[in-house]
């Protein structure tokens, strides 16, 4: 901070209403100093009250205050986070209070792993939900990736089992906005993995062909392919239970702008030809191997380490088709 | 970004000595984390070639005297409670007191388990015995922090509990060689739990598949030499940490390519034995990009200016390449599952007191 805006600063050891309490300063005594942080003097001088509060486990109204203050200097002091939230607990102060008063700062400290722990603890505590959706809907409209507010809403979901429907509405809005978003792609895997219920075949039939549709619309998109393979896993069945896949697949193959479709159409060749390898269905999957080496230029070591891998399955099987 | 894209070598030693000396208030926000930067300064250095020019056997012998401080041990009138190992500074005001042997207990005074490891590294290379480490003590607080479901907490008092601080216990006790304070079953059954349907790895059970994690889960099993008990399938892991490449790597899937995946998926990818299948030259070329004249490395080639963390996972993930082309020849090779100079680890670990005549 500048020090002309802080002219009618008081420091909280020069204040009256903290006069009794002695400072205890930063031990740091080694000299030169090492990784010295370069540090405000209103944070020095807060952190030395903290320090003679926290030590004579003071709980009151102004170490609160004091906590709040510390906070915006350093989000990330859990220490002064778990402080805060004893002292919530012990005054019997209003936790949703806490919870709207603390909005403002999840919004600007998103990616600080402690503000979300801190809502968690509140929350856990509450024994309610209350309007945290809204809180996260509001994070995830700002970045629809934040690795700690899909978290928390999953931790919210399974805490009090919110495995609604239109959770299924809400991630759609997603991919509409971002069709490449693996966050929501994810959350998808995670509401059928998740919630009560088993996941049922009709239901299954559904989310590949949801992910068809996407696949139509972006082919060249990682997220849908993947989870394909997840759904299908999930219902324990493979690829080659699904015929509608492999033509998908046969319909996109040959888009040279592509990796995926000829990808997964080399891993259902490759399940059908462990089954009857034939010199021809062999010639093929080199085939597919080369276009993949050429398209996916950056993993030409990758793939020609599956075509090793498919001529050691031909040796150990006594197929000499080379 | 530098105008001759080449390794700037001398740029950054001189930016990880302008931080081990002093980093600027915006820097407040690791106030508890001190630990953490101290490591990435003298590895960093290390990594370099330079640790010995820039820092005295003096400063060498105060840094370690500094480290010695953090120490929680147990407090001799109510023993353990969870609390022992490292702080990440002195910032609850406590003496410093790098030769004692208890800690008379003080409310919210904890170890932290990213802090007790890398402690423990920096010790091992600035040439420490561990002679004053107690590990009895850090064993038993371990056990403490490990949850029901397998995964840690980093202090006894109740944090966030994840993939993370599941490998930092696991490199302490390898350090430390005693894995007596982990459950392995349970560690692995989270492990395995974490492995989304990508087969990428997440912080915990349904997240996204994440590239720290991964390097995180990855590198705990290499230590507990449980690699294939852990992953539920090794070649699509390694499929999904291939598929992370752009040119630099990112760290989920259509994410933009950082700097320190560069080194959390690089690392992840040598230890499972792949790193030959990745296309080193535009991975140099991205790493960079990143570079800044300032030296240190920044997370994207777009920003100005580095940041510690950053300019450290640089440089090891340019350590990490095998066939290395003459401006980085000077790196040494990575012992990536500790993320430290594999050359120091040769040369240092085998006299720590924990692993002497073993």
């Amino acid at each position: 901070m500048d020090e002309e805006d802080n002219t009618t600063y008081v420091p909280y050891s020069k204040r009256p209403e903290w006069s009794d309490i002695e400072p205890i300063p930063q031990y740091d005594e080694s000299l030169p100093r090492l990784i010295h942080i370069n540090y405000d003097k209103e944070y020095t001088d807060a952190m030395d009250c903290f320090r003679a509060i926290v030590k004579k486990k003071e709980i009151s109204e102004r170490a609160l205050e004091l906590t709040e203050f510390l906070i915006n200097y350093n989000p990330a002091h859990y220490y002064i986070w778990k402080y805060r939230q004893e002292l919530l607990l012990k005054l019997n102060c209003d936790l949703k209070k806490e919870l709207v008063n603390m909005e403002e700062n999840t919004y600007s400290w998103m990616k600080s792993y402690q503000i979300w722990h801190h809502r968690q603890v509140l929350v856990d505590n509450l024994n309610d939900p209350v309007d945290e959706m809204e809180t996260i809907n509001v994070v995830l409209e700002m970045d629809s990736k934040n690795y700690h507010a899909w978290a928390y809403r999953q931790w919210l979901m399974t805490r009090f089992n919110l495995f609604d429907k239109s959770e299924l509405d809400y991630i759609d809005d997603f991919l509409l906005e971002d069709i490449r978003n693996n966050s929501a792609w994810n959350q998808r895997m995670f509401y059928y993995n998740n919630r009560p219920s088993i996941l049922l075949d009709a239901e299954a039939e559904n989310e590949i062909n949801y992910a068809i549709e996407k696949i139509k619309i972006l082919p060249n998109n990682k997220c849908p392919w993947t989870y394909l393979k997840g759904i299908i896993e999930l219902n324990e069945k493979t690829l080659l239970d699904y015929p509608d896949i492999e033509e998908l697949c046969t319909q996109l193959k040959d888009d040279k702008s592509c990796i995926f479709p000829l990808s997964m159409y080399y891993d259902i060749s490759l399940m059908k030809y462990k089954k009857n390898p034939t010199k021809e269905s062999y010639e093929n999957l080199l085939k597919i191997l080369k276009e993949l080496e050429d398209r996916d230029f950056r993993r030409v070591n990758y793939w020609n380490h599956k075509r090793n891998q498919l001529k050691f399955f031909n040796k150990q099987n006594d197929k000499s088709f080379d | 970004m530098s105008e001759e894209e080449t390794f700037e070598k001398n740029k950054h030693i001189k930016y990880f000595e302008r931080c081990f000396k002093i980093l600027p208030y915006h820097y407040t926000s690791a106030d508890t984390n001190r630990m953490t930067f101290l490591f990435f300064c003298i590895s960093g250095l290390d990594l370099l070639g330079a640790l010995d020019q820039v820092i005295t056997p003096e400063i060498k012998q105060k840094t370690i005297e500094w480290i010695y401080a953090q120490q929680i041990h147990p407090d001799p009138k109510i023993g353990n409670i969870g609390q022992c190992g490292f702080r990440g500074a002195p910032f609850m005001g406590h003496k410093f007191e790098p030769n004692a042997t208890e800690t008379i207990h003080e409310p919210y005074d904890a170890s932290n388990l990213a802090m007790t490891y890398t402690a423990l590294i920096s010790l091992i290379i600035l040439g420490d015995d561990l002679s004053r480490v107690n590990k009895k003590a850090i064993i038993e607080s371990i056990a403490q922090l490990q949850q029901e479901d397998g995964s840690f907490s980093p202090v006894i008092f109740g944090m966030e509990y994840d993939m993370r601080f599941l490998y930092c216990a696991s490199v302490i006790s390898y350090i430390l060689n005693d894995w007596s304070g982990i459950n392995i079953d349970k560690a692995i059954d989270f492990i395995k739990k974490s492995q989304t349907y990508d087969f990428g790895i997440s912080q915990g059970q349904g997240f996204e598949s994440h590239g720290g994690p991964t390097f995180c889960a990855i590198a705990a099993l290499s230590l507990m030499g449980k690699l294939d008990e852990g992953l539920i399938s090794k070649k699509d892991t390694l499929s999904w940490c291939l598929s992370r490449q752009v040119n630099g790597f990112q760290g989920r899937a259509n994410k933009p390519p950082d700097t320190c995946y560069s080194f959390w998926i690089g690392a992840a990818i040598e230890i499972l034995g792949g790193y030959e299948f990745i296309d080193f030259e535009t991975h140099k070329k991205f790493l960079y990009s990143t570079q800044t004249n300032y030296g240190g490395f920044t997370k994207y080639p777009e920003y100005e200016f580095p940041d510690i963390l950053h300019s450290y996972m640089g440089v090891a993930a340019l350590a990490i390449i095998p066939e290395k082309t003459p401006e980085i020849e000077c790196l040494p090779q990575l012992e990536t599952r500790l993320n430290m100079s594999k050359k120091t680890f040769d040369k240092n670990f085998p006299n720590n007191v924990f692993w002497k005549n073993k």
